[in-house]
């Protein structure tokens, strides 16, 4: 296949998806839209204040949170990142044979010493 | 005399003003002058020979004639004896402090603080002296006091804490909250670590939130996920039921009962109208006593099964509520045939019941009986040995048996921690003293044990009903006492004696004898008991309702320390909290 | 008519169905729930709106519609309205790769056209992972924008929850991928004929029996349905990051959580189960109407998921976050990891 069939063949597969992508977006927009337009209004300061079981908020709510989310949200990049490099290896698994196989078993080594020491750290821990 | 008055008399000659037995009751009680509270406090705590390790309540009265206007008056309990005494103090209206006994029982802290509260007096000493079932910034004064006035002062609109309806609402969403006003809910402040500070955080949970059980409110303080401190903002519900009672007649009260725990009335009534019948120094007929106990004991297992339901769906099993109300509905039917109602009963009279038991009604109980047990199993298979829930209730609100005592908590909270105290084993009342039963004890005093234990009383329960139906012994169901009951309404249309009867006590009320007693009986919560100060006239000068909730709210804060706020829910589940109770 | 103007007709037909069998599918969905849940507890379900209650969720769509939407006042307007719309696009594009029936062509006017699914790209699996994690920006930025803290605990707590498992999900689709050789979700279940025993749940050398025990509880916590319905456990957080929301961006919520029930159902059913394949080789019906068998058989293996997810919220109580997170980490992720190096080994010893 040439570059340019390549290209056509793309656009022809990856086309309905965006098609697909803009519909849905519309579709998001355009009901809260027409939901907006006929929905009745009626703001009163006790309605819009944020809730807080009744009482008034003693502080901002857009307070400081628990380091731990972010520690959560570190691990899952990085481990991602390493998940990923698995799915070409997957798919080409009955193509590259035992070199493959004995690579990514070392690469999968050293996603399990990352993953233990950070068992260890306790940074799988939550509290 | 009893022996514990005479050693007391005699170590404390200076500190025990009088000491005084009410053989007819069995009542004991103890009058202290207020400066020397403490040390017999701590000596009745202490001392093998007292052992009095359990506070019950803490009340007051006010006297205004007297000189020594205000009387604070302690009950405890010593489990080891099975004895309680009442131990009493005066001080005058220009100098209204006693010193405070949380050092001796923690549980006294909010009994302490409702006193102030709503009578005024100080404790010297208390760690926490602040309003607790008033607004805080509440200036109207003491509402117990006599000369506060029971109709209350007014018009709305001079409340400036409650929002007037003919001004327009005042913006206040972005309005910062003093720093004064956040201090009462914050730990003391540690200047030490800073970066403490950063991850702190303040978190209300209620009055209006899904899982408070009504509107009670905690500010959680939490470092991350952990709760450092749990202050209960209590009196939402606060209704001043004890300030009704004293503008009440005897008999008018009973409906007010209804309203306190509003999931079990039955108990409440029962509870008020065994502490009347106990001042009166009333006899039951027979099978007034077993319906009673019957009804009860019905009682007992709707408030378990609601309980059960709305701790499930705390904790995300939301099959077991509906199958909890599926069985709590029959039982209610069953409520509805006996005396019309279903929730507010009001079915209890003083000197007996409403109505009688009739054989088809009979029949439908025996017939949920029948069917219970496996109903009871069926809940089983869904929590007990479920891993999820096991995991979310073992070691979740641990109490020690010692911690439970000290903080004066009865009940299944009590017994989960392995204390063995049930009102109706250890003063038995109703048929309970002849019937065969077992009270549930559990081990480690977490969620689970406290789980397992109500499990249980359901099927003890079902085992009390199932032997009374077997006993009910014929009979007439109310007392022959003309003077405090009124007589049928038949013979009121036809005999000019029951007529003059029926007049005098609707329009005046019965008098009892000058006196005061105190009553325990076991409600499904825990102990749930009323103190009534008589004067001899048709009203009762005082009463005091001890409600289990609400003591067992006192002990909030040191059971949810060091959890995480998901297991808030789970701790607020497991103490079976009513607000309408807790609040009164 | 050129041949772009046809395709995209097509293209165009295919979306307006599919997305039309979504939200039918959610319509339905929100219903059965409440009935299967209903006759689960000894109760009837919604009975007031038409016969038997049908058409309770056409009232429950209306009324939200034409409710006010309430933007709280310390809220972010912008974000506040974005984040619906960003939490319910991706969990209805995924659908775009999802093989409905079997990988047939038709000819119309002279072209080719795929009937059962919209686009059959060759990274479809991938494609799916990528824009589900959109939706968790969706719901960290509607918990943020709220203002409020309530939502936003429900928001960094869903978040770090969808997260987590997400990556279980990711390491317990390798060893499908593996044994199928592509990422495309129509050759992986092409790859699965001929029976059940083709299906990689159960097929040689290694069932992906623990990858699919994996991937259906981490797809469970994905979707914040009960056991791990922690970011909206109502009797802790209230309502989790929407606590806020109301009316029609509500609805957008509600319906990306359904929406996304309906898309990892289909994703587990082509993955493991063979999708559109029956559990016999070949077909009954003959070869014109074969497609009507393939599409039943993967409706039904939708179905059961659907009815798992109703089952498991009827039978089981809440994890706490911090052993939902402890499980997702320590649990299921060591076992996803084993079952790529075991399969790996095995589809070595024993190659196609």
């Amino acid at each position: 296949m040439s570059g340019t069939e390549l290209l056509i063949e793309y656009l022809t597969r990856y086309f309905p998806i965006l098609l697909f992508i803009v519909i849905a977006l519309a579709f998001g927009v355009v009901t809260l839209v027409i939901s907006y337009l006929v929905q009745p209004k009626y703001p009163e300061a006790e309605k819009l204040s944020a809730y807080e079981c009744g009482s008034e908020p003693f502080s901002d709510a857009r307070m400081p949170f628990p380091v731990r989310y972010y520690i959560f949200a570190m691990l899952f990049v990085i481990f991602d990142i390493e998940v990923i490099f698995l799915y070409p290896w997957a798919v080409t698994f009955y193509k590259i044979g035992f070199v493959g196989l004995v690579e990514m078993l070392i690469f999968i080594a050293l996603f399990l010493v990352a993953y233990v020491y950070a068992w260890k750290k306790g940074a799988l821990e939550w509290d | 005399m009893h022996p514990l008055l005479d050693t007391l008399k005699t170590k404390f000659p200076e500190a025990v003003l009088a000491v005084q037995e009410d053989k007819q009751r069995g009542d004991l009680s103890v009058r202290v002058a207020a400066p020397r509270l403490l040390e017999v406090a701590r000596f009745l705590h202490d001392d093998p020979v007292a052992a009095f390790d359990h506070i019950t309540d803490i009340c007051s009265a006010d006297y205004p004639d007297d000189q020594e206007r205000f009387e604070v008056i302690y009950h405890f309990l010593s489990l080891p004896h099975g004895i309680r005494i009442r131990v009493k103090a005066r001080v005058t209206e220009e100098h209204p402090v006693v010193p405070s006994i949380t050092s001796v029982w923690k549980g006294a802290d909010f009994m302490e603080r409702e006193v102030y509260d709503l009578m005024g007096i100080k404790f010297s000493g208390h760690p926490d002296l602040r309003r607790i079932l008033m607004p805080e910034d509440y200036d109207e004064g003491h509402p117990l006091r006599k000369d506060f006035p029971a109709e209350g002062r007014g018009w709305r609109s001079r409340f400036d804490f409650l929002p007037r309806l003919d001004e327009a609402p005042v913006a206040e969403t972005g309005r910062d909250i003093p720093e004064a006003e956040k201090r009462v809910f914050r730990t003391e402040p540690q200047p030490s670590s800073s970066s403490r500070r950063t991850e702190e955080l303040l978190l209300n949970m209620g009055p209006q939130h899904p899982a408070t059980h009504g509107v009670l409110r905690v500010v959680l303080e939490l470092d991350g996920e952990r709760i450092t401190k749990a202050t209960a903002d209590l009196g939402y519900l606060h209704r001043g039921v004890e300030k009704l009672a004293e503008g009440l007649a005897y008999m008018q009260i009973i409906p007010h009962t209804d309203r306190l725990d509003y999931v079990c009335s039955m108990t409440n009534n029962y509870a008020y109208v065994r502490t009347v019948e106990k001042l009166l120094g009333l006899t039951i007929p027979e099978r007034a006593e077993y319906i009673r106990t019957i009804v009860a004991e019905m009682q007992r297992i709707i408030g378990h099964l609601f309980w059960l339901g709305t701790q499930a769906l705390d904790i995300g099993a939301m099959t077991v509520f509906f199958w909890t109300f599926r069985e709590r509905e029959v039982l209610l039917d069953l409520f509805e045939k006996l005396c019309g109602a279903r929730l507010t009963l009001n079915y209890f009279r003083i000197g007996g019941v409403d109505s009688d038991f009739t054989p088809d009604l009979v029949e439908r109980l025996r017939a949920f009986l029948k069917d219970f047990p496996a109903h009871i199993e069926e809940y089983e298979t869904l929590l007990q040995t479920n891993r999820i829930w096991v995991a979310r209730t073992k070691d979740v609100a641990v109490i020690s048996a010692e911690d439970a005592i000290n903080f004066g908590l009865t009940g299944p909270v009590l017994r989960a921690s392995g204390v063995a105290y049930d009102v109706r084993k250890l003063e038995p009342y109703g048929a309970y003293g002849k019937v065969d039963w077992e009270v549930p004890i559990g081990k480690n005093g977490d969620t689970y044990d406290r789980y397992w234990v109500r499990m249980e009383e359901l099927r003890q329960s079902s085992r009390i009903i199932a032997q009374c139906l077997d006993q009910l012994p014929e009979g007439p169901i109310v007392a022959d006492a003309p003077k405090i009951i009124p007589p049928p309404k038949a013979h009121v249309m036809r005999d000019m004696e029951s007529l003059i009867h029926h007049f005098i006590i609707f329009t005046q009320g019965f008098k009892p004898p000058k006196g005061e007693t105190y009553c325990a009986t076991e409600a499904p919560k825990g102990e749930l008991g009323f103190f009534i100060i008589s004067d001899g006239s048709p009203r009762p000068y005082r009463m005091k309702i001890r409600a289990p909730s609400f003591v067992h709210m006192g002990a909030f804060d040191h059971m949810a320390r060091g959890y995480l706020i998901s297991d808030i829910v789970t701790i607020f589940g497991t103490y079976d909290i009513v607000m309408g109770e807790c609040d009164r | 008519m050129t041949e772009v103007g046809i395709k995209l007709v097509f293209s165009l037909t295919q979306i307006a169905v599919v997305l039309g069998i979504v939200l039918l599918t959610v319509m339905i969905l929100t219903l059965a729930e409440r009935k299967v849940l209903g006759w689960m507890q000894d109760r009837m379900g919604p009975m007031e709106v038409g016969p038997y209650g049908v058409l309770q969720p056409i009232a429950d769509g209306l009324k939200l519609f034409f409710k006010e939407d309430i933007v709280p006042a310390g809220a972010n307007k912008f974000l506040f309205s974005l984040a619906p719309i960003l939490a319910l696009v991706p969990a209805l594009i995924g659908f775009a790769v999802i093989p409905f029936g079997p990988n047939k062509t038709i000819e119309l006017f002279g072209y080719q056209f795929q009937p059962f699914v919209i686009s059959d790209i060759n990274i479809g699996i991938l494609y799916i992972l990528a824009f589900t994690s959109i939706g968790a920006y969706g719901i960290i930025l509607g918990g943020w924008a709220s203002n409020s803290k309530y939502s936003l605990l429900g928001g960094l707590r869903s978040a770090a929850q969808v997260i987590s498992y997400e990556l279980n999900v990711g390491l317990a689709i390798v060893g499908v991928l593996l044994l199928a050789g592509s990422l495309s979700l129509v050759k992986i279940t092409e790859a699965q004929a001929g029976g059940f025993w083709h299906w990689y749940v159960f097929a040689f050398p290694f069932p992906q029996i623990f990858a699919f025990v994996v991937y259906v509880i981490s797809s469970v916590a994905e979707t914040n349905r009960l056991p791990f319905d922690l970011p909206e456990a109502e009797s802790e957080l209230v309502a989790g990051f929407f606590t806020e929301y109301s009316g029609m961006r509500f609805a957008f919520f509600f319906l990306a959580e359904y929406a996304n029930m309906i898309l990892v159902s289909c994703i587990a059913a082509a993955l493991f189960l063979g999708g559109w394949n029956a559990p016999y080789p070949g077909t009954l019906l003959p070869e014109s109407l074969a497609w009507v068998e393939g599409v039943m058989w993967f409706t039904v293996k939708v179905y059961f998921f659907l009815f798992l997810f109703f089952w498991l919220r009827a039978t089981l109580p809440r994890l706490r976050y911090d052993q939902l997170m402890r499980f997702g980490w320590k649990v299921m992720l060591p076992i996803a990891l084993g079952n790529i190096l075991v399969t790996s080994i095995a589809a070595y010893l024993f190659p196609r």
